[in-house]
């Protein structure tokens, strides 16, 4: 035997020594736990470097009394009673790994990833779960006995009998020290290291080809928290995959079961379709029988979904996330404006997010924190799939160049200085009040104050914004906007909904709504057409007359209103468009008279728009003339306008259109002037609670397009009236004085004096049931029709 | 050599001389006298076991025995002319190179259906037309739009 | 005319200002006939035409016309080679042709600008770009 091969023996047999020791753990102090103990307790509180709380949460205690003390790795932190151990972890500036909680749903704890070493407990626990306590008195001298007293009061004993445990307080001194809560010690780590084993182990190694790759929170937690190695060698499990509709694809596989989703659907969605079926390892999501996930909010389980299960359909394989940039803007596609995240490559915008507002502590739901960020609270963290998924539209169907019709009744591309030159020179030939001017759903603020003052410097007043109907109401403030505030919906107790079904006008005022109705048993009385709620509800009536009879007192329904402490009433703005919306307006008013609905201390009168131009038109002040113009209209702007009714223009008016998607409105056209989408341009939008919000350019305008209020101004000098504004901020400091509320950017500016001023009204209501106002979610306006995605969704889920 | 001149005068009398000439030259006989090349070829072939002849009409021979270790598989292509070894399809490659002793009309049978690719033999220097040029190129008659958007058509009424 | 550029060398210093006159011109002469062949393999046909570029590379000459220094002459003929020899050898792809010598520095937006007298800084920006 030479020397070689006893050397190598000797190698092989040392490591068979090594193979059966070994261990994965990262933390040899754990071997020697004495060492550890003694190190651990070596943290002397005093001494330690100030911490910042995660994402600068600040601690607001209602009730002082309830302040409740604990130890996070040795700080102190005083947080209200009711928190968690994981939100007080987080007060104090530690942040624990979780993948089942969430803050904005049910606590599961079902993960086991927050797991932390509480001080004297004899296991880890996990902290998304467990309470914070103010007394956490746990009494053992041999490990077998866990008792938690909170208040003097027997709260939960585990091993011993319950007269064994007041026996126990009785003859000890169990007043003990605080709860002491350890985040980075070896038995923590430990803990997480292993959870993250078993994660692992069936979680399959296609990092490489998921589209979650670069924003799992499997892999950045794996690799912060996890082993180096696993010790797994045998076959993963695989799952089928479920069919959830056009929009969310999934690969079931990834799964982690982690319950995000399931809870989301049932909690927040308000659809029971999805479900966890079998046990063990048989685990998995499901829809148990094979069904479309049918609601309008289906889309954030891919943003909650920790891992690449479910992933956004549209996107899938398009993009990595680190090639992306975000631009921070706000959605225009109702009347919310959800705050959202525009994920763009180049000129392409890849996909829409809702802004996280990630910096901020992620537990805002509960009120016991309060947010240093002054963003309005508008949509929490979700977004319909309106908002998520219309972006393809935004690169189908997009005019590029500035047309002019021909004689031949054919557009023929031309430079923006002909076309441009044909529009002044027919508005100048056509007598000032033939002029009208019509802002779409989609206009900014900037581009309705132009328009407005074009044609007022052309000596026409007759401009109106579609939706508005042609004699709005925009003397008072409060009689357009949404007076309770979308946040402010949570406080109702009852709702009366009026002509509007605010599930597929405003999916994140209904997802409030909702989560009211889930929380305090708010009670929901509707009037208006059959329609589709996915909460409890009344449907009181289809017409107008059911408002008089609840005015009067007569319906069932009043009794309900007239005991509520803070009721609410929505109007939805599919009234505007009716004959005898000034009664019906005067109706709802004697019912927020009778019942007490605008108080000092509450204002639940409101009016829910279906555009994202509306508020701010109204507050510009675009308001026809003559509720007859289009009648006798020689010369039409359509800025963006495609909705608006054409059938009485007669057939020599002049028709200009002006937008960024060839939609209903370029088919009457004579000019076209390609404008920007609100992807491409920066522009003030004011949503339905009277919040002005700022849309940023992520990508570039395609062909030769212009922003909106650019062309506008450029008009006017050829035209001869040439507007006094060169720049944005010169149009705004124009706003200022017209509209100053406009420019109070992220904040809400509540209306000052209430409908309770309009004057009296004589008209009567008319019989007419009340019409849906949108016919088709999916498609509303000029983008959302052009999308195939959303043709796909309204093909398949719309019922 | 014997058997050769007495099959040749056989196949003259059945087909009579203008056919046999006509048949001369579609097998290359003519061709061959001015490719030395295709002679050999020719020459090999005499004695040879045909193995197969694939779509394109190229026949695979062999010949075992008397013939140098390695030299004893050989292909005599279809187009007499212009001949390239490209012209070999995936199939029988393998058994002329002596890769696999299965010959080319057995591996044909595990050709996929759904994602198998015709065989086609290189063009170089065989004009513009079969040039390759990617997807961007100008020369490309599909070149590729790089345009990220759609633009309306006006042509589309209504 | 291949092996002519590809042989293409700046000999040392021209001692003079004649010489690197000389030189210009020489060089001027090679580009030129250099220009069929380009056109044959960026081909340029269908976006210009050979008198085209042979005034794109006479403007590109003029346009140092005002260097009498004999030294910064030969630097600018070195350069001038270097760019002849990358053009003719392939070394470009036809866009950087396109970009450079057809297109040329204004852009395909041209602005006449006869018709934007009296219109204002906002209204010539407008009609160049959206972004200003």
């Amino acid at each position: 035997m030479g020397l070689g091969l006893l050397a190598s023996r000797a190698l092989r047999s040392s490591r068979i020594i090594r193979n059966s020791t070994r261990t994965i753990v990262s933390t040899p102090e754990l071997k020697n736990a004495d060492a550890a103990a003694a190190a651990a307790a070596a943290d002397a509180p005093s001494d330690l470097p100030k911490r910042n709380p995660v994402g600068g949460a600040r601690v607001h205690i209602p009730n002082p009394d309830d302040v409740i003390e604990v130890f996070v790795d040795g700080y102190p932190v005083k947080i209200p009673k009711g928190m968690t151990v994981l939100q007080a972890c987080e007060v104090a500036g530690v942040d624990i790994p979780r993948f089942c909680y969430h803050s904005r749903l049910s606590i599961a704890g079902n993960c086991r990833m927050c797991l932390v070493e509480v001080e004297k407990s004899p296991k880890s626990v996990a902290s998304c779960a467990m309470p914070a306590l103010p007394d956490f008195v746990l009494s053992s001298n041999s490990g077998l006995v866990l008792l938690v007293l909170v208040e003097n009061q027997l709260k939960y004993s585990h091993c011993i009998s319950a007269e064994k445990a007041v026996y126990m307080h009785q003859t000890h001194d169990l007043q003990g020290p605080r709860m002491k809560i350890k985040t980075d010690t070896p038995i923590a780590k430990k803990a997480r290291e292993g959870v993250m084993e078993f994660l692992l182990m069936n979680h399959p190694l296609d990092c490489p080809i998921c589209d979650q790759g670069g924003e799992c929170d499997l892999q950045d937690q794996s690799m912060a928290f996890g082993s180096d190695r696993g010790r797994f060698t045998e076959m993963k499990r695989s799952v089928v995959d479920k069919n959830l509709g056009p929009l969310v694809k999934t690969v079931m596989t990834r799964c982690i079961q982690c319950t995000r989703c399931v809870r989301f659907a049932s909690e927040v969605a308000g659809v029971e379709d999805l479900g966890m079926l079998g046990r063990g390892s048989g685990e998995e999501i499901g829809t148990y029988v094979e069904k479309l996930m049918t609601s309008e909010l289906s889309g954030n389980v891919i943003d909650i979904c920790p891992v690449g299960a479910l992933t956004s359909k549209p996107f899938a394989f398009k993009a990595r996330n680190w090639e992306l940039k975000g631009t921070e803007s706000i959605d225009v596609t109702d009347a919310v404006g959800s705050n959202i995240r525009i994920d763009s490559r180049g000129p392409e915008v890849m996909r829409v997010v809702p802004r996280l507002n990630e910096g901020c502590p992620s537990f805002r739901a509960d009120l016991k924190l309060d947010l240093t960020s002054t963003l309005p609270d508008i949509n929490e963290e979700w977004i319909s799939d309106k908002t998520r998924f219309f972006y393809d539209g935004l690169k189908r169907q997009r005019l590029n160049d500035p047309m002019i019709r021909g004689a031949d009744g054919r557009f023929q591309a031309v430079s923006w200085r002909d076309a441009l030159a044909i529009v002044a020179e027919v508005m100048h030939q056509i007598k000032p009040e033939e002029i009208i001017g019509v802002a779409g759903k989609l206009s900014d603020a900037e581009s309705m104050m132009a328009l407005k003052d074009l044609l007022n410097k052309m000596g026409s007043n007759n401009i109106f914004c579609e939706g508005n109907g042609m004699c709005p109401n925009a003397d008072l403030r409060s009689g357009y906007i949404m007076n309770t505030s979308i946040s402010g919906l949570e406080k109702a107790d009852t709702f009366l909904l009026v002509g509007t079904q605010p599930r597929v006008e405003a999916a994140m005022v209904n997802a409030r709504i909702r989560k009211t109705v889930k929380a305090t048993n708010a009670k929901v009385g509707y009037v208006g057409p059959a329609a589709d709620f996915n909460y409890d509800h009344e449907h009181l009536g289809t017409d107008p007359q059911t408002l008089v009879e609840i005015a009067k007192g007569s319906h069932p329904f009043s009794s309900a209103l007239k005991n509520a402490k803070n009721p609410v009433i929505i109007v939805g703005a599919g009234v505007f468009d009716r004959d005898d919306k000034d009664a019906v307006f005067a109706a709802v008013d004697t019912i927020a008279k009778n019942n007490n609905v605008v108080r000092p201390d509450w204002n639940g009168l409101n009016v829910l728009l279906l555009n994202a131009a509306q508020a701010a038109a109204l507050d510009l002040g675009l308001v026809p003339e003559s509720d007859k113009c289009i009648d006798s209209a020689k010369f039409v702007y359509l800025m963006g306008a495609d909705d608006v009714n054409l059938d009485k223009l007669p057939d020599d008016a002049f028709v200009v259109y002006q937008g960024h998607h060839g939609d209903r409105g370029v088919y009457r056209a004579n000019v076209i002037l390609p404008a920007s989408a609100f992807t491409e341009k920066e522009g003030i939008y004011e949503n339905t609670e009277g919040c002005a919000q700022i849309t940023l350019p992520a990508v570039p305008t395609v062909g030769d397009a212009r922003d909106d209020w650019k062309i506008v101004r450029a008009l006017s000098e050829v035209a001869g009236v040439g507007l006094p504004y060169d720049s944005l901020g010169a149009i705004r400091s124009r706003i200022k004085t017209v509209a100053p509320n406009l420019l109070e950017v992220d904040e809400r500016q509540p209306a000052t004096f209430s409908t309770s001023l309009r004057p009296e009204v004589s008209q009567k209501v008319s019989a007419t049931p009340f019409t849906p106002a949108v016919e088709n979610f999916y498609m509303t306006d000029a983008i959302t029709r052009a999308s195939k995605i959303m043709a796909q969704c309204s093909a398949l889920l719309k019922k | 050599m014997a058997s050769v001149v007495r099959s040749i005068f056989q196949s003259i009398k059945e087909k009579g001389i203008g056919n046999f000439i006509k048949e001369l030259k579609q097998e290359g006989y003519v061709r061959c006298l001015a490719d030395g090349n295709l002679l050999q070829t020719k020459i090999h072939n005499i004695g040879a076991t045909l193995v197969g002849v694939d779509k394109f009409g190229n026949k695979y021979y062999e010949k075992l025995g008397d013939t140098q270790y390695g030299r004893h598989r050989w292909v005599e292509y279809a187009q007499k002319n212009r001949y390239n070894a490209s012209q070999v399809p995936a199939e029988w490659h393998g058994w002329l190179h002596h890769i696999t002793d299965h010959t080319g009309d057995e591996l044909l049978l595990l050709k996929p259906k759904r994602y198998g690719l015709e065989h086609k033999e290189n063009f170089s220097g065989e004009g513009d037309a079969y040039i390759y040029h990617s997807k961007g190129h100008t020369l490309n008659p599909g070149q590729r739009d790089w345009t990220r958007y759609q633009t309306w058509q006006p042509t589309k009424k209504e | 005319m291949v092996h002519m550029a590809r042989n293409m060398r700046v000999p040392p210093n021209s001692a003079s200002l004649a010489e690197a006159k000389k030189r210009t011109l020489e060089f001027f002469r090679m580009c030129c006939r250099s220009i069929p062949e380009i056109m044959e393999i960026y081909n340029l046909y269908d976006v210009v035409s050979p008198s085209q570029l042979r005034s794109a590379v006479a403007a590109e000459v003029r346009k140092n016309s005002n260097v009498t220094d004999p030294n910064v002459i030969d630097m600018l003929l070195f350069k001038g080679m270097e760019e002849l020899k990358n053009c003719v050898d392939h070394s470009k792809q036809r866009h950087h042709l396109v970009g450079k010598y057809v297109v040329g520095n204004q852009g395909l937006v041209q602005d006449l600008g006869h018709k934007d007298q009296g219109s204002s800084n906002f209204l010539r920006n407008f009609y160049s770009s959206n972004y200003f």
